[in-house]
């Protein structure tokens, strides 16, 4: 199992080689978040599907992904589809995209971990596939990742009022932990020159 | 649609197939009620849904009564059911969809666009097909079966 130590480590290299201009593709880096998705994964077996976003470094590390495996697809310009379908690990950059498809592996018995972010928890798609898994009582849970930023906008100024309890919403299928990220959306915060 | 149901990985999903009423439900006649599920009107979550119990191994046929409704199933078919081959995985999703009737009853701009076209533009790795006459319905969906990948098929009686 990795450290917080470790996961920094892993994404240091990363953000070293894509500062150099190594890697031909957007990066989303993660960060801040490295105790929570440990203790997180305490529970998520390997023979649990995970279904994770464009900013799945971390999430594929911890569910068994080989380090060098994935720094090599990172290297090749993969990083927003990183997909292993041997490791039982789906991504996609499309925001709430897996939501339903989380859902359809569940309901053919797989035990499900869907990642999405706080503004993807606020939108209709969610409540569409909690509503159902819910009321299917589907073995999927989904883990709300809030830094409160959708790209670099604040997703509550969106939305204005908290008129609707998608927002906040509270299930036993939904886990939800706050943070702070410590890299920008995407890429770094200095430029880079290809 | 009972050669479908015949393998056991088929599944029949969407709106108006566990009860009757509709014209679709009554396309289904000799698929057995355990092989089909009945979906809320959710279309993108329809396809993905689909999408999630091929990648677990079965066939789902994914049924829209109306190529219409489709457009708000484009966002799982464009990117992911056509794009998932492409990361490694092999779904095989059966997509029904039907063009609307002009006649004897129109059922007016919004029940009966054909947007075959488009989404063959929109695609790279799902088959397209559009079939007219009962034989190549039964043909049509014989090869979706037996070939590899996703298929997109349009039935256009309405022509």
């Amino acid at each position: 199992m990795y450290t917080a130590a470790d996961l920094i480590s892993f994404e240091t290299e990363v953000a070293q080689h894509f500062a150099a201009a190594s890697i031909k593709s957007p990066v989303h880096f993660s960060g801040g978040n490295e105790l929570p998705l440990i203790k997180l994964f305490q529970e998520i077996k390997r023979t649990d599907y995970v279904c994770s976003t464009w900013r799945s470094h971390y999430h594929a590390l911890l569910h068994g992904i080989p380090r060098a495996r994935l720094m090599a697809d990172i290297l090749a310009g993969h990083s927003m589809n990183l997909n292993y379908p041997d490791s039982r690990f789906l991504s996609s950059a499309i925001v709430g995209g897996t939501l339903p498809i989380a859902c359809g592996l569940a309901a053919a018995g797989h035990r499900v971990w869907c990642f999405v972010g706080d503004m993807c928890a606020s939108l209709g798609a969610f409540y569409d596939a909690v509503h159902y898994a819910s009321g299917h009582r589907l073995p999927v849970t989904f883990i709300v990742e809030d830094n409160g930023l959708s790209t670099n906008t604040p997703t509550q100024d969106t939305w204005g009022e908290v008129v609707c309890k998608n927002a906040t919403w509270s299930k036993p299928i939904i886990r939800r932990y706050a943070y702070t990220r410590t890299y920008p959306h995407v890429g770094l915060e200095q430029r880079v020159v290809f | 649609m009972r050669m479908l149901a015949d393998d056991p990985r088929t599944k029949f999903i969407g709106q108006s197939v566990c009860y009757d009423g509709a014209a679709i439900y009554e396309s289904l006649e000799g698929v057995p009620m355990e092989k089909r599920l009945e979906m809320p009107v959710i279309e993108d979550f329809q396809l993905g849904y689909c999408i999630g119990l091929a990648l677990a191994g079965q066939v789902p046929v994914c049924i829209f009564p109306r190529m219409d409704f489709m457009l708000l199933a484009a966002n799982q078919l464009v990117n992911h059911l056509d794009k998932l081959p492409l990361f490694g995985w092999k779904p095989k999703v059966i997509i029904r969809a039907r063009v609307g009737t002009k006649h004897p009853l129109d059922a007016g701009p919004q029940h009966t666009q054909n947007y075959k076209k488009e989404f063959d533009l929109m695609t790279c790795s799902v088959q397209v097909r559009e079939v007219r006459t009962a034989a190549e319905v039964k043909a049509v969906y014989r090869e979706a079966l037996a070939g590899s990948g996703s298929y997109l098929i349009v039935e256009n009686v309405a022509c």
